[in-house]
């Protein structure tokens, strides 16, 4: 069975994760230095995306944004993803107790929070830069991987294999480790890939507000946000790390979408 | 002349082949069975009738509807007939309504989609049809929805929705498979009636010969999308020509070879006075938590060595008390003691004495494990060294005894059958040593010639093992074939208690007469093979 | 029913309590002081608590979050630090631009996704299908401020069709102000449209796999008469969730959007009250949007419940 979105969005994906790797070890131009008299640039030989209007390649600017972009992603993931799923996992081994109330309930508030709105708030009040970024943005990922989690969980719980190992005296921890954990970890990493493509649009969202990524770390929202006064004669300034946005979320859907089809057996059932 | 014949019907899914070469012949008014193991094609066959087949899967052959070929119709034309000339029903009740549209709604829109009539004369059809499949009153049920009735009080409606525009044809697909025995018998009744009433033809397909036997006029048994034989019900049963309608027959009044059980006087299970019940949700906001109490005050035991059946339909509570017994449900009053111990408070040495093999044998397996890791699971119980020791020869012991091979502890529990998922359901039961089993439904899902052989298995390794059992069914044959005695529970309560065959043979309470009757039989001259 | 909507209304004032109480405490704990922050680095001592004691700052915590809550009930925002003017009037003002562009936003959302869904679902697998899926996974790709920034280049500096920003008062014409919120709410629109058509698409064939869409194909009913009849009731209420999602994230999206077109949002207003830590002002605006949003999700319940009469019966 050809699985194209996963290969187009692998690709995509593996793509941007190579640039901002390479960028590490070298990028074509020093983003440090200002170079006035190159400002400006379209596309040419040199410069193979342009320059910006301090004369700094955007390639290489591209390159280290991509870095800010993942780095701060995947941190994000990382917060909802080991804080959201033991919580979820919790709750679904005391269906309906206090724990399981409180659990869901809070998350439930969460969502009622406009998440752009407190990310903004938690970074303007604290302070703007990468970090808050990570942990405003992450905060929003906590009840996504505790409802998925949660939800996958009790639908196993009343499986009989479940059932066996109760009797079999195991405790309820030991069964959400070796049975229920192993059993939802696909559905987890879809669920993953689609955090992560949301944390690299919102870092985007708070960079562009200023509130994100500070200078001179580069990073793409700040980037359009640079670009705006200059886009109706400079319009490559948007576009490039408008495309770098795009590129990076859809590869992340796309990939998504097909480990989905590959990991969920009832897709897989239904095409074989 | 007949009023529907299938010709060389064959289809493909794939590279599958479902149905190959059928041919039938339906007459005016007749009933005809199409009966089968699962996967034998014949739910296939009645969709392919209509034209519901999967999208994906390739027809060939011709199916005469009076003398119009059906498989050449347009979409236009197959949409005037279904419904309207060949009524269906299907297997599961609970899903087979639109959750979001009253009954009547569902039962309407079938007349007005049919017919010019307005809502008006629609509406009072739709009341004559409620009274006629029995749901009364029916002005009262008319505005109902789904969730609002029961499993049987569905199927009615379904059969309303077939029957309401009196077909030449209707095709009922498992019709009764979900529902309990006694209900089961009122909806066969009233399918037999209204089709005589409106001389419907029908097409009756089940896996259940029993039931077949008492309602058609001419059976079909398929095999494997092929229709091996084909007969007017009497010669059918008289002659079996082919040996799988022989196989198919004995296995589905398979009696079990059980052999006396060393009795002896000690307690192994004791169940004093238990009540369970849950809360129910609320049904208004600041009202006192209602309960329901699923088992009430029952009271019986199991000595060792003892093999005892729990008969009951569905929501008599069999399961809550099967989990009360294994220490997964919380008892609300009463004591359940295993060796004189409290299950409740038990420690992991008292529950080694008891072990579980449930019904279904897909989701009874974590999917990621090994065999080997799936069936040494109970272990865990285990703390003395001595008998961990030796996990692997335990192992490959256990599968040998039940049928399997050592080496199948490689494998994933996917790469086996549904019999062979249910041995090794009973191997993970067995492999501790337990004293008791608990047999949840363990054969219901299986088909009738492997719930023979599993039912084989389990009464020789209770001997080899010594073991003691509570088999829990719904279903008296196998309860009969099995159980030195049996208890029949009935709204969380046991209403009657006895040795198996006295209660089967003489019951004394109105509800174990009742379930006996209403079970369907096969016909008795078997003896003729 | 009426258990049900009373259940859902007392988690909503539960939730609006809970919200308040966090709102309250992020800003509280949050460094820095309004008082030295609107006076400058320079300030005195006593100018400084002078300014404090006339903010209600001096008061407990305890005392200062019940008054902001009273106050709010009321409809009495406070003051504002920076503007020395009544919040609510700020407010006010504002709402008028940010709440006619988020339900804008979801009007188009609603109407593109709905026949792209319905139209991929009864595609399934064949080249239309694929063309609305292609499409909709570039609109959740694309960040909405840059879309904005795009349409800004084609459709105002280059077409000259609208301007690039700013808003025109609903006083000089609704029309005219309906057209100045246009291409902030197709920048707004895009990417919701694009995960509303996939769940749309998504529960609608999830439905047509029902027993009781066969069912009705039994009845003869054609396969487009069972999407109308039967499928599409059942497959609204996984999009009336997303839906009610949705408008949270409208309302807090315009707040870059505002920022793009120079809107004068809520959203701006929040941003603008941030930096200058105008912190009441703060507070209240944030405690209005997680209002809209519970309200929107306790409407939201509601609809479930006249949509699925399995809930109605529920408490």
């Amino acid at each position: 069975m050809k699985n194209n979105s996963l290969i187009l969005g692998g690709l995509l994906s593996a793509l941007v994760v190579i640039a901002a790797l390479v960028s590490f070890l070298w990028v074509p131009f020093d983003i440090t230095q200002l170079s006035i008299p190159d400002k400006l640039q379209t596309p040419n030989e040199v410069h193979w995306l342009g320059t910006d209007h301090f004369g700094r390649d955007i390639l290489s600017m591209i390159m280290i944004g991509a870095r800010t972009s993942l780095a701060v992603a995947i941190l994000a993931v990382g917060i909802g993803f080991f804080i959201g799923v033991p919580l979820g996992l919790a709750a679904a081994t005391k269906k309906n107790s206090l724990l399981d109330e409180t659990i869901m309930r809070t998350n439930d508030l969460i969502f009622a929070f406009p998440s752009l709105v407190i990310a903004i708030l938690i970074t303007a009040l604290f302070g703007a830069g990468a970090m808050n970024a990570i942990i405003a943005i992450g905060i929003f990922n906590i009840p996504v991987f505790a409802r998925v989690s949660r939800g996958a969980a009790l639908s196993l719980w009343q499986k009989e294999f479940i059932l066996a190992a109760r009797v079999s005296g195991k405790s309820d921890l030991r069964i959400s480790a070796e049975h229920i954990f192993p059993n939802i970890a696909n559905l987890l990493i879809v669920q993953g890939t689609i955090q992560f493509s949301l944390g690299i649009l919102a870092e985007a969202g708070l960079s562009y507000v200023g509130l994100g990524t500070q200078p001179p770390v580069p990073s793409w929202g700040r980037m359009l946000a640079d670009s705006q006064t200059m886009v109706s004669f400079a319009p490559h300034l948007a576009i490039i790390p408008g495309s770098a946005i795009i590129v990076t979320v859809l590869g992340l859907n796309l990939m998504g979408d097909g480990l989905r089809d590959l990991l969920d057996p009832r897709v897989r059932r239904s095409r074989e | 002349m007949s009023i529907l014949s299938v010709e060389n019907l064959s289809l493909k899914i794939g590279s599958e082949s479902i149905l190959n070469n059928i041919s039938f012949k339906l007459g005016h008014g007749r009933i005809l069975a199409i009966t089968g193991e699962s996967g034998s094609g014949k739910s296939m066959t009645a969709l392919s009738i209509t034209q519901l087949q999967p999208k994906y899967a390739k027809l060939e052959g011709k199916i005469f509807f009076k003398d119009q070929d059906i498989t050449e119709k347009d979409e236009f034309e197959l949409c005037k007939i279904r419904g309207a000339k060949i009524g269906m029903i299907f297997q599961e009740p609970m899903t087979a309504l639109n959750p979001v549209k009253t009954v009547g709604d569902q039962i309407r829109e079938t007349i007005v989609l049919h017919s010019e009539k307005n809502k008006k004369s629609a509406d009072t059809e739709t009341l004559d049809i409620l009274e006629r499949v029995g749901l009364s009153p029916a002005t009262e049920v008319i505005k109902r929805y789904p969730h609002e009735l029961s499993g049987g009080q569905r199927q009615r409606v379904v059969i309303g929705i077939a029957i309401a525009l009196k077909p030449s044809i209707v095709i009922a697909d498992e019709p009764t498979t979900a529902l309990d025995v006694t209900t089961q018998a009122q909806i066969l009744a009233l399918l037999k009636r209204l089709v005589k009433e409106d001389n419907i033809s029908l097409i009756l397909i089940t896996h259940d010969l029993a039931v077949v036997s008492d309602m058609a006029d001419e059976i079909a048994i398929m095999q494997n999308g092929i229709i091996v034989e084909i007969d007017e019900t009497q010669n059918l049963f008289r002659n079996m020509k082919h040996p799988y309608t022989r196989s198919l027959f004995a296995a589905s009044g398979h009696s079990v070879d059980l052999p006396l059980a060393k009795r002896s006087t000690d307690l192994l299970l004791t169940i004093q006075n238990v009540t369970c019940r849950y809360r129910l949700a609320r049904t208004k906001i600041f009202s006192k938590n209602d309960y329901f109490t699923a088992v009430s005050n029952v009271s019986f035991d199991i000595k060792n060595g003892e093999r005892v059946g729990l008969v009951g339909e569905s929501g008599c509570g069999k399961s809550t008390l099967t989990r009360a017994i294994l220490g997964l449900e919380p008892i609300y009053e009463g004591v359940i003691n295993v060796e004189d111990q409290d299950i409740s408070k038990a420690t992991l040495n008292t529950r080694k004495n008891i072990q579980v093999v449930f019904q279904d044998p897909y989701g009874s397996f974590n999917p990621r494990h090994k065999v080997s890791t799936l069936i040494k699971e109970p272990f865990y119980l285990i703390k003395d060294s001595l008998e961990v020791k030796n996990i692997e020869s335990k192992i490959d012991n256990v599968l040998e005894d039940v049928g399997l091979s050592s080496a199948d502890k490689n494998k994933y529990i996917h790469e086996f059958s549904g019999g062979q998922r249910q041995r090794i359901a009973i191997a993970r039961a067995l492999i501790i040593k337990p004293k008791l089993v608990i047999f949840d439904e363990a054969v219901s899902a299986l088909d009738v010639t492997v719930r023979a052989q599993i039912l084989d298995l389990i009464a020789q390794l209770a001997v080899e093992y010594g073991l003691s059992y509570l088999f829990i069914s719904h279903d008296l044959a196998v309860i009969r074939s099995i159980t030195d005695r049996c208890l029949v529970m009935k709204d969380g309560k046991i209403i009657e208690e006895g040795l198996t065959k006295k209660v089967l043979e003489q019951p004394q309470n109105s509800y174990t007469k009742t379930l006996i009757e209403a079970a369907p039989k096969l016909p008795s001259f078997q003896m003729e093979l | 029913m009426l258990g049900y909507i009373l259940k859902r209304a007392i988690s909503l004032t539960v939730s609006l309590c809970l919200a308040s109480i966090i709102i309250f405490s992020v800003v509280e704990i949050a460094p820095g002081d309004p008082a030295s922050f609107m006076l400058g680095i320079n300030a005195q001592e006593d100018t400084i608590a002078a300014l404090r004691a006339e903010l209600g700052l001096d008061q407990d915590k305890l005392s200062r979050y019940f008054s902001w809550v009273s106050g709010m009930i009321k409809g009495d925002f406070g003051t504002s630090y920076t503007y020395r003017s009544p919040v609510s009037d700020m407010i006010k003002e504002r709402i008028w631009v940010s709440l006619p562009l988020a339900l804008y936003a979801l009007l188009i959302s609603t109407f593109i996704a709905f026949p792209a869904g319905i139209y991929a679902a009864t595609q399934r697998g064949k080249a239309g299908d694929a063309a609305v899926m292609g499409a909709t996974q570039f609109g959740i790709a694309i960040p909405n401020f840059w879309f904005a920034m795009i349409l800004v280049v084609i459709f105002a500096l280059k077409l000259r069709w609208f301007s690039a920003g700013g808003f025109v008062e609903w006083e000089n014409g609704i029309l005219l102000s309906l057209k100045s919120l246009t291409l902030p709410a197709i920048a707004l629109a895009l990417p919701q449209a694009s995960i509303l058509s996939r769940v749309m698409r998504s529960a609608l064939i999830e439905t047509l796999s029902e027993d009781y869409i066969r069912t009705a194909r039994a009845k003869g009913f054609g396969k487009k008469a069972v999407i109308w009849r039967h499928a599409l009731r059942n497959a609204l209420i996984p999009v009336l969730t997303i839906i009610g999602l949705q408008f949270s994230f409208l309302m807090a999206g315009a707040i870059i959007i505002e920022q793009v077109f120079f809107l004068p949002g809520l959203g701006r207003l929040v941003f603008q009250a941030i930096t200058q830590r105008d912190l009441i002002v703060v507070e209240s605006v944030v405690m209005l949007l997680v209002f809209a949003v519970i309200t929107v999700n306790f409407i939201v319940d509601v609809a479930y419940a006249v949509v699925d009469p399995r809930l109605r019966r529920r408490v």
